[in-house]
């Protein structure tokens, strides 16, 4: 450690388990795979695994296919994609020592089906193969591509839910390290995704409040995706209105021809998604980013998911929290 | 000529709005309800499951649930249409579906079972079935023209189409009967004997216990749930229904629909349209605005100059720091102008890309434009889709 304490980036990676979430469109694979990218620049050891499994991450790092078991996807970069079936079949080898398993598929199917249909079964197999991985030290960071917005709670509170329901039995023996291991927030921190505009930043206000009110696990960041970044200071702008609207539109009309007006309408459209964005972040700021830092990151026109974005959106959330 | 949007919906009982999250899926079945109800003058209601409650603001209730409620059209003149909004609200649906489903013990049972109280976010994906339940309820009223159906935010949106399948799937499933053997029966099935050992070992006896008693009391119910599985099911797949894909012009939404879209053809299930939201102006790439935008790029400075003259005559008061600033205040302006559009347009050469690949004939895909603001009001909702006739 050096000798000033870590801040921006460097503080955020020294924790040991990272839940990324937000509604669903707002970019939430690409920062999780940006801070995993992030965390293995630094030779640190990262696993980053998928929860709710829709290809992103395969499709960003350029495989056919990701399963349970890590790969190596780059230098220091571990991938994983969450099968609570498998974490289940892993969990009876760890804890019960059920000697050849393969001949108790049945068992295990049958458990799937219980996962199912209890409640908190299927939550608490997610984050104790997560917290599992952080307790055994077999990555220096774990990042987790989470649950969209209306699940990641369930999945946060199940180890104090299932506590309560069991009240007995293997499961409840187990919950009580994970809990210590959410709840330092050293250890654990949720970083929330949102995209500037009304439903999702209302979404995020929403998470962030049962969040707080129903699990240990605090935020560790906001991150604002995809904004629109205002160019014009307010002289500029009035400069602009006189290009757009006053004399000097004519001016500019007859010197670049009849395209001028669709230019024009291309800065108009920009602006007011870029001031629509800055109210929005405004809003994230006050209402959910109160305890901690928000970053923004601009909107990336001309990459397509893949490395290339995830190196982009990398540098802007480090810069953010410089 | 290829048959409008509007004029395929309007002889439908239910339209199902389906899509990824993120892609305004809600405002669009919103704006489609209100759209139809006054061009059609017939009386509509949307279901909606968005938690986020923006339906109701933008419609101008302030609280919606199970039971529909009517917004107020009287600012639109000119149609005599209704529309009438809901939320699935999952508590009350559950509660609900008990109430009419168990016979009072087993009701009381039910709702004293602290897995019942946890169940109904979490059990078997229950918010496609319960908005499948509220529809199966409202429907059966007979009280609307026509439902418009906002459904639910799924992993997959497929997961909506399955959900009557997979409750029928549940009851029948060796699962419940494991579960339920205890209560059910003194003997003790061999096969049962492993099972329990596990189950009890891991999740512990009491637990155990309440899962197979509330279990015994939800086989109670399995008539009840079923016959209301099926009539959706039969409802979902006749004529009366159809399917409206909803994304915006990029990679994941456009994936997902496309998926969408192929699982209803081999259902066999009808799709009436795609709306594509929150498209770019189509003039970005017009030739007379590239060419524009080049010529920019050649004489900005001359234009600068031209510009500089003509806005310091017409301000003749205006301050001498910024009168000297003014020439590369315009440079930055035009610099900005011609990169904004650069970005834009090239943004739209990827949206038509990616509105290639969702694999419908494009006479089929209905645009609406990017919002520069918020849609709070009936009337932005009222302009969304006015081009679907």
């Amino acid at each position: 450690m050096s000798a000033k304490a870590a801040s921006g980036i460097e503080a955020l990676l020294s924790k040991r388990l990272i839940f990324v979430t937000g509604k669903g469109g707002v970019g939430k694979s690409t920062v999780a795979a940006s801070l995993a990218w992030l965390a293995s620049q630094r030779k640190m050891s990262t696993l980053l695994c998928q929860v709710d499994a829709k290809g992103d991450l395969q499709r960003m790092f350029g495989r056919s296919a990701i399963g349970f078991k890590p790969e190596l996807v780059r230098p220091n970069l571990w991938a994983m994609s969450m099968d609570t079936e498998a974490a289940l079949n892993e969990y009876l080898k760890i804890y019960l020592r059920l000697p050849v398993l393969p001949r108790l598929g049945p068992l295990a199917r049958a458990f799937d089906f219980v996962a199912n249909a209890a409640p908190g079964v299927r939550e608490i197999l997610v984050v104790g193969k997560l917290c599992w991985e952080v307790r055994e030290s077999h990555y220096d960071i774990v990042i987790v591509d989470s649950a969209a917005s209306g699940h990641i709670v369930s999945q946060l509170a199940s180890p104090k839910g299932v506590g309560e329901l069991f009240r007995v039995g293997m499961v409840v023996d187990q919950t009580a390290w994970m809990s210590d291991i959410l709840r330092d927030p050293k250890t654990t921190g949720v970083v929330l995704v949102s995209t500037a505009e009304e439903t999702p930043v209302q979404e995020s206000v929403e998470l962030a409040e049962r969040l707080s009110a129903q699990t240990e696990v605090s935020l560790a960041l906001v991150v604002a995706n995809r904004v629109y970044p205002q160019v014009f200071s307010k002289t500029e702008m009035e400069v602009f209105n006189w290009l757009a609207d006053g004399k000097g539109s004519g001016i500019a009309a007859k010197a670049l021809g009849k395209g001028w007006s669709g230019l024009i309408g291309a800065s108009e459209l920009w602006n007011a998604m870029a001031e629509t964005n800055c109210r929005y972040v405004d809003l994230l700021k006050e209402k959910v980013a109160k305890s901690s830092p928000l970053v923004e990151v601009a909107e990336v026109i001309s990459l397509p998911a893949g490395l290339g974005l995830i190196a982009e959106v990398a540098e802007s959330i480090e810069a953010g929290l410089a | 000529m290829t048959e409008s949007l509007g004029s395929k919906l309007k002889e439908k009982s239910v339209i199902f709005c389906a899509g990824a999250g993120g892609v305004g899926k809600t405002t669009i079945s919103a704006s489609l309800a209100l759209t139809l109800a006054v061009h059609e003058n017939k009386s509509v209601l949307v279901i909606t499951v968005d938690p986020a409650k923006r339906l109701a603001g933008a419609l101008g209730l302030s609280e919606l649930g199970n039971e529909p409620i009517e917004v107020d059209l009287s600012g639109i003149e000119g149609h005599k249409g209704r529309l009438y909004a809901a939320m699935v609200d999952m508590k009350e649906s559950w509660d609900q579906i008990v109430q009419s489903c168990a016979d009072s013990d087993a009701q009381e049972r039910i709702f004293a079972n602290p897995i019942y109280q946890n169940i109904s976010s979490q059990f078997v994906q229950s918010h496609d079935y319960i908005a499948v339940e509220v529809l199966y309820d409202l429907y059966g009223r007979g009280d609307f023209d026509l439902i418009v159906v906002d459904t639910p935010p799924s992993r997959n949106a497929i997961d909506f189409l399955d959900a009557p399948k997979r409750m029928e799937e549940f009851f029948s499933s060796k699962l419940l009967r494991w579960l339920t053997m205890p209560y059910r029966s003194k003997v003790f099935v061999s096969a049962f004997k492993p099972f329990n050992a596990v189950a009890e070992k891991i999740l512990g006896s009491a637990f155990l216990a309440e899962l197979g008693e509330f279990f015994v009391d939800f086989q109670s119910m399995q008539d009840g749930f079923l016959e209301r599985a099926r009539t959706v099911s039969k409802l979902i797949n006749s004529d009366q229904a159809t399917f409206i894909v909803i994304s915006t012009a990029s990679e994941a939404p456009i994936n997902e629909a496309s998926f969408f879209i192929t699982e209803l053809f081999e259902r066999n299930l009808p799709l009436a349209g795609v709306v594509i939201n929150r498209c770019l102006p189509q003039n970005l790439l017009d030739r007379e605005v590239a060419s524009s935008a080049q010529k920019l790029d050649d004489s900005q400075n001359v234009l600068v100059a031209e510009l500089t003259g003509r806005y310091l005559k017409e301000n003749p008061a205006i301050d001498d720091d910024l009168g000297r600033r003014l020439s590369p205040i315009f440079n930055r302006v035009l610099s900005e102008v011609n990169s904004n559009y650069l970005g834009l347009a090239e943004l739209y050469s990827s949206e038509i890309a990616y509105k290639s690949k969702i694999g419908v004939d494009s006479a089929e895909i209905i645009e609406v434009a990017q919002e520069r603001g918020d849609i709070s009001s009936l009337p932005n909702l009222l302009k969304m889709l006015n081009n679907i006739w």
